[in-house]
């Protein structure tokens, strides 16, 4: 009775509450907007990352994460990635000789992060190979090959089968150095990381670094979600010879611009709830007030004051939750859409991807935040029912009779 | 009726329906504190992040030779003498012209080498510009114009476990193919929130570094500085027509367009939710507007029957409008301007994680805000736009209204 009854005079003043329901709407479609936009970013920060350059699980010596020199290298390197990749779950592990050093063109100079690598086992565990623009991944056989960013071609003015002089300390502290030959351009979402890495064949470089050992294992997991239980698994494997990392270990300020965007998300979520809600308190106060002799009426005929709290608790919550579901209903197909289609960054692009951002943009809105949005306001629009219910019940039963409107 | 009079009236008018004001007014001063709050805060940063981040790199305008900026080639150089400096500072708007030799080389120090980003600085002039003796932490600053010394960023200190006066070796290619090497000393240790500089930077006495790369009297780039921000385009303009087409003028944003775009995407999704924030705000106000039209349509007839000219009560019902904005306004700004106040003598230092993230991108961790007059009266033309449309209903309304069948009515 007492439902129908307020679904009933939530809509007397069609208009009223028409625009009501269109600003529920209109903000829940922009918060979505731009919640959705922010965790596609960091999600796709995230997941870059992980693809292209830490993978899921990092294998290092102690000393190599304090400073990355030649002598750090890492124990039983190979046969520790053997162990781990027999584990079942763990899709591919790479080993890699690390050294920093300076990449060379007629050009110009860079200094770089020399990368030894066993391409096969690359391919598995990042996707650099998929990131190539030009040219393929490192062969086989053939003198000296290395893959540049295009980037780094770019300022170096590089083309495929350029040759480029790499120089580095070797394992006596020599200074020491090679010609190699381009055999492919890269170009990752990170503009930071490409223009700080080049990948040349582990082989090669241990020929002239004079050091047979690796310093980094690389894990990628079939399961990104079973990141611990794994990193568990790996550490029985590693022992004492070497520290085991996550990616958010191995890249901090990711992971907590991952809890940042979490929060200042809520945050934005949280203004609009409030916006919102001094909307409905606005428009319940009007509509009530201007029944004021209708409820005196009410209470006149036996309606109790319990009753009529109820009832303008529940047009409120009506009136909410209409516009809530809509709102979110609505946001909810933008976000399938755009999910889908991506939104292209365009000139923005570039700035992003000093972040490892994609040039376009999947948003992403879990339904933990869809509901916690219309949990929070159904429970704002109670609340904004109480204070236009309490002026009406302070009232006296001949005033409220006498008012005229 | 005299404009006062019908001014008087409106304000008296909304005030009849206290409660609804109230709420109305302060959605909008909400929106406008919210509004106030986070564009100054990022117009503030962006204002000091850039004038802090140029003079270390970028300057507000670089002029370089026309190849440099492809490749940054040692061979694609200016002139640095006398003649040239001359003719820079004939250029409308500069206030500072410092000249730098950048390049890059293979350090080494001990056993271990790395690529180094290499920045050939005149002691005196670049310490007036950029304050660079400020970011020494440990040593000493340059103390003459072509002392073999070095100064080193902390990480890439940390990573050759240099301390002060220990050797270290630059080699790299120089001018015209020639071979680049020096033995020098460390000065000094600096340290730059940005840690990628941080780990790749060394400073040489701008002399030092000439003689390193065999360039003679020759410079990678003047870096010009001018009053502020604003001034840039027309400093730019003025520059290219001095330097003349041999000399390539490049401003911050074509040099760091990273830093560029991010300031646009920033400004962008700021601007984005605020305006999704007045959007709902004006939905309230348009329901206040509506209502205050629809309940009072028979007062409406009454006076139009009594004499009252249409556009008359239609420029009461925009005054009422106004007067309920503008209480909005006011009471955001009173609540907004002594919050700004405070934060711009004040600005929030960040701690912990945010501010680590924050120095990884190369700022500092540091919210300023600005008073900017612009951020003031943009937001007063945001909500004016919202109350010119919320009217457009009340005159249509009046302007259609049927004064018998408003005299019957009801309400």
């Amino acid at each position: 009775m007492l439902l129908k009854l307020a679904w009933k005079n939530v809509w007397r003043n069609r208009l009223r509450s028409g625009i009501m329901v269109a600003a529920m709407v209109f903000g829940l479609l922009g918060v979505i907007l731009i919640v959705g936009f922010m965790k596609g970013l960091t999600d796709n920060m995230l997941e870059n990352a992980i693809k292209y350059q830490t993978a899921h699980l990092q294998v290092h010596n102690p000393d190599f994460l304090v400073n990355e020199e030649l002598g750090a290298w890492l124990p039983d390197a190979d046969a520790m990635a053997r162990e781990i990749r027999a584990i079942p779950g763990v899709e591919g592990v790479t080993v890699r000789q690390v050294v920093d050093g300076m990449l060379a063109s007629a050009a110009s100079t860079r200094g770089v992060r020399i990368n030894g690598i066993i391409a096969a086992d690359e391919a598995v565990v990042t996707s650099l190979a998929k990131s190539l623009v030009e040219g393929g991944m490192l062969p086989k056989k053939g003198r000296n090959p290395i893959l540049v960013s295009r980037r780094t071609a770019g300022k170096l003015n590089l083309r495929l089968k350029s040759k480029v002089v790499l120089t580095f300390s070797d394992r006596e502290g020599e200074v020491t150095g090679a010609a190699f030959r381009v055999c492919g351009i890269f170009n990752t979402p990170s503009s930071g990381f490409d223009e700080s890495n080049v990948f040349v064949r582990r082989a090669d470089l241990m020929g002239y670094t004079g050091l047979d050992q690796s310093h980094e294992i690389a894990v990628r997991l079939d399961d990104g979600d079973a990141v611990d239980r794994f990193k568990n698994l790996v550490k029985g494997v590693v022992g004492g010879r070497g520290i085991v990392q996550d990616w958010g270990e191995v890249q901090p300020v990711l992971a907590a611009m991952q809890g940042t965007m979490d929060i200042s998300n809520d945050i934005v979520i949280g203004v609009f709830v409030v916006a919102l809600g001094f909307g409905i308190i606005n428009i319940m106060l009007m509509s009530v007030f201007e029944r004021t002799r209708e409820f005196g009426m009410l209470m006149a005929v036996g309606m109790t004051g319990g009753k009529v709290l109820r009832l303008v608790v529940l047009e409120s919550i009506f009136l909410g939750g209409v516009g809530s579901l809509l709102g979110l209903v609505a946001g909810m197909l933008m976000t399938a859409v755009t999910g889908k289609i991506g939104l292209p960054l365009g000139k923005m692009a570039e700035g992003l991807g000093a972040f490892g951002v994609d040039a376009v943009l999947y948003p992403n809105v879990t339904t933990a935040t869809y509901l916690g949005t219309l949990g929070m306001l159904l429970v704002t629009s109670v609340l904004a029912a109480l204070y236009p219910a309490r002026q009406i019940l302070k009232k006296r039963l001949s005033e409220a009779l006498a008012e005229k409107h | 009726m005299t404009p006062e009079f019908t001014a008087r009236m409106a304000w008296r008018n909304i005030w009849r329906q206290k409660r609804r004001t109230f709420i109305t007014a302060g959605t909008i001063s909400l929106a406008l504190l919210l509004a106030l709050f986070t564009r100054s805060m990022q117009e503030g940063s962006y204002a000091r992040n850039l004038d802090n981040a140029t003079r270390f790199y970028s300057g507000y305008l670089q002029l370089q030779e026309p190849g440099f900026s492809e490749n940054q080639s040692i061979d694609r150089l200016l002139p640095g003498g006398k003649a040239f400096v001359e003719k820079i500072h004939t250029i409308k708007g500069v206030t500072t012209a410092v000249p730098r030799l950048e390049s890059f080389a293979l350090g080494a120090a001990g056993e271990r080498s790395k690529g180094v980003m290499v920045m050939g600085v005149a002691p005196l002039a670049e310490d007036a510009y950029s304050g660079l003796s400020k970011r020494v932490k440990k040593g000493r600053y340059f103390a003459s114009k072509d002392e073999k010394a070095v100064l080193v960023g902390g990480k890439l200190a940390e990573y050759f476990k240099l301390s002060i006066g220990d050797e270290f070796v630059l080699y790299g290619q120089g001018f015209h193919g020639t071979m680049a090497a020096g033995l020098y000393e460390v000065a000094g240790i600096i340290h730059f929130p940005n840690q990628q500089i941080d780990a790749r930077i060394v400073y040489l006495p701008l002399k030092t570094a000439q003689a390193l790369y065999h360039t003679g009297n020759r410079v990678s780039a003047w870096v010009l500085h001018g009053k502020d921000v604003k001034g840039i385009p027309r400093l730019e303009k003025s520059a290219r027509e001095t330097m003349g087409p041999d000399v390539k003028v490049r401003n911050w944003a074509d040099i760091s367009p990273e830093l560029a775009q991010q300031i646009t995407m920033d400004r962008v999704s700021g601007i984005f939710m605020i305006l999704v924030l007045y959007g709902v705000v004006g939905f309230g106000l348009f329901a206040t507007i509506a209502m205050m039209t629809l309940e009072r349509q028979r007062e409406f007839a009454v006076m139009l029957a009594t004499g009252m000219a249409r556009a008359r009560l239609q420029l009461l019902v925009v005054l009422e409008s106004f007067f309920l904005a503008l209480t909005g306004v006011l009471a955001g700004f009173s609540l907004a301007m002594p919050i700004l106040l405070w934060f711009f003598y004040h600005p929030i230092r960040l701690t912990g994680d945010l501010a680590a993230s924050i120095e990884e991108m190369g700022f500092e961790a540091v919210i300023p805000f600005s008073l900017a007059p612009e951020l003031f009266v943009g937001q007063m033309l945001v909500v004016l736009t919202l109350l010119l449309l919320c009217s457009l209903y009340p005159l249509v309304r009046i302007l259609k209204l049927e004064i018998p069948k408003a005299l019957k009515g009801g309400l």
